[in-house]
């Protein structure tokens, strides 16, 4: 590695770790550390979601997807994105705002019952240990790739970074280091493109090279019966289940809108990262079909971007890259443990254990963080058995996010949903989603099924079954397109 | 019927995804001006983040047009 280079890095981490402590001076109570004093503004709260969204699935996998599946990967950003945080943004998030909640499954319980509040925390809360496994593993992976550091140190280090800045200062560090994080993923990824496209010659060569070989490579949907990739399933399963699901559901996203300052700041957040999410196929697409053009002799398809970062940028500039990917993967990392840390203090810890002093919050969020981000630096190193990280990570969410979005969905924009058929619903929607994985059906169908499935199930459950008392459902549901509704 | 879907070309996905983006245009439009700015004491035209949605539909409808 040039020196340049490692200068570079050397100066990231410092910034990094410099920003993060400043900002955790500030940190006096729970609120402080969970929702950093609800005092964030839209721009920040916006880039940090996209830092949080840009995770293992991207850097890692998602170019190589595009190396071998050509731009239908780029789903994920648009079908697989836009739609859903433009409805988080205009319905769900000033809902969730105005109840007051700290987490998502704070607001199932409200909405239906502290069961559902547990069984959802404990759901996502260990499939996040999971997930911040992988994404420590991933990184261990890049720093080995890169420094040539064996995966037990480069876990320990970056453990060690990400914790020093994660657990003292919370979400508000998380969200600071997460925009200057992304400002350097966006720079980083349109030097790569300048560069590439002027070394082909312009973008008529690029895309006449690139279709030459491959040619569904600038095809965004892919026919109907690819078996990785087919169509129906991208809109069904990922535009209209798994997308909603995440964009409206997941804690470590949506944490930071509920930290933003005001309402507005709140919704502004996701439609402001929407703009920012749009032009991500250009950081994490582009490099793939890059190394295609450029015929790089990679023999997997996940060495795209390491290829294109030691071949296509210069000494410098390859270091920054190099820092935009840790710090893609970093800031995964730490959203994950700050909203996992948040949902085992107060929606296990508070339900499950009676133990309601705000003033223990704090201290036991942080013992909690430190608890998790060594479990993931513990699971880590067998992540590599699970199989493909993409494929393994999006299984995962096929199990259960059909059914949470059902909760979710009836829960707000319906005053029928009741109590015992959200719990009900909740845990055989996920049991069904579970059996179905053991059939040859794509995930994706998987998780349409499960949501259809949950969908019916409320419906009917609610016929049989007492629902909240009005007054109780007038806070928690929202209903826009009524001028007269109550919220 | 997942039998059926696997007959369509793959253009349809296209044309579904514009179709959804033109339904979530209209969708937007349903929800009051004063929903959208609740809480502001005095609302400029460009914090109606309806706007912005109209932008990124029309992006969208865009490059579902050109791949």
């Amino acid at each position: 590695m040039h020196s340049l280079d490692l200068v570079v890095i050397v100066g990231y981490v410092l910034l990094i770790i410099v920003v993060g402590l400043r900002v955790a001076s500030r940190v006096k109570d729970a609120k402080d550390f969970f929702l950093a004093g609800r005092s964030l503004t839209w721009w920040v709260i916006g880039l940090s979601i996209i830092g949080s969204n840009i995770d293992t699935n991207s850097y890692v996998g998602a170019s190589g997807n595009a190396y071998t599946i050509g731009i239908a990967q780029a789903n994920f950003e648009w079908i697989g994105a836009i739609p859903a945080m433009i409805i988080a943004s205009l319905i769900f998030i000033p809902l969730y705002w105005r109840a007051g909640v700290y987490s998502i499954p704070e607001y199932l319980g409200l909405r239906y019952n502290q069961a559902v509040r547990v069984v959802t925390a404990l759901i996502t809360s260990l499939f996040a240990v999971f997930a911040m496994g992988v994404a420590m593993w991933a990184l261990a992976l890049v720093l080995e790739t890169y420094l040539g550091w064996p995966i037990w140190m480069s876990i320990l280090i970056s453990g060690a970074v990400v914790g020093l800045y994660s657990i003292t200062g919370g979400l508000a560090a998380v969200a600071f280091t997460d925009a200057l994080q992304v400002s350097i993923m966006f720079f980083c990824g349109i030097i790569i493109v300048g560069l590439g496209i002027s070394e082909l010659g312009g973008f008529t060569e690029f895309s006449s090279a690139l279709t030459k070989d491959n040619p569904d490579h600038l095809s965004v949907y892919l026919p109907a019966d690819h078996p990785q990739s087919p169509w129906p399933g991208v809109i069904l399963g990922l535009g209209i289940v798994l997308s909603p699901a995440y964009w409206i559901a997941s804690q470590a996203i949506l944490q930071r809108s509920l930290g933003a300052k005001s309402q507005w700041d709140a919704s502004a957040s996701m439609m402001f990262a929407a703009f920012a999410k749009t032009f991500v196929p250009l950081l994490i697409i582009f490099p793939g079909l890059l190394a295609l053009v450029l015929n790089a002799p990679i023999d997997d398809s996940d060495k795209a971007l390491p290829w294109i970062i030691k071949n296509v940028l210069p000494p410098g500039l390859s270091g920054l890259m190099f820092v935009a990917v840790i710090a893609a993967l970093q800031s995964s990392l730490d959203s994950s443990i700050n909203a996992t840390s948040l949902m085992v203090t107060r929606d296990i810890r508070h339900v499950l254990f009676k133990q309601h002093d705000p003033a223990r919050d704090l201290v036991v969020g942080r013992w909690i963080s430190l608890a998790l981000l060594l479990s993931a630096m513990v699971i880590a190193p067998f992540i590599s058995d699970l199989g493909g990280i993409f494929v393994f990570l999006q299984t995962g969410l096929s199990l259960f996010q059909g059914p949470m979005l059902a909760l979710l969905l009836q829960g707000a924009l319906s005053q029928r949903a009741t109590p015992t058929a959200g719990l009900w619903t909740l845990i055989s929607g996920v049991a069904l989603a579970g059996l179905l994985q053991f059939t040859d059906i794509n995930f994706y169908y998987i998780a349409f099924i499960s949501f259809c499935y949950s969908m019916l199930a409320m419906w009917l459950l609610s016929f049989f079954t007492t629902g909240l008392p009005a007054d109780q459902l007038a806070k928690l549901t929202y209903r826009p397109f009524l001028r007269g509704s109550n919220s | 019927m997942i039998q059926w879907l696997q007959s369509m070309p793959a253009e349809w996905g296209n044309y579904v995804s514009m179709l959804l983006f033109c339904g979530l245009g209209v969708l937007v439009w349903l929800i009051p001006f004063s929903k959208i700015t609740a809480g502001l004491a005095d609302p400029k035209k460009w914090q109606d983040i309806r706007l912005w949605a109209m932008v990124l539909i029309a992006l969208q409808l865009g490059i579902y047009t050109l791949f």
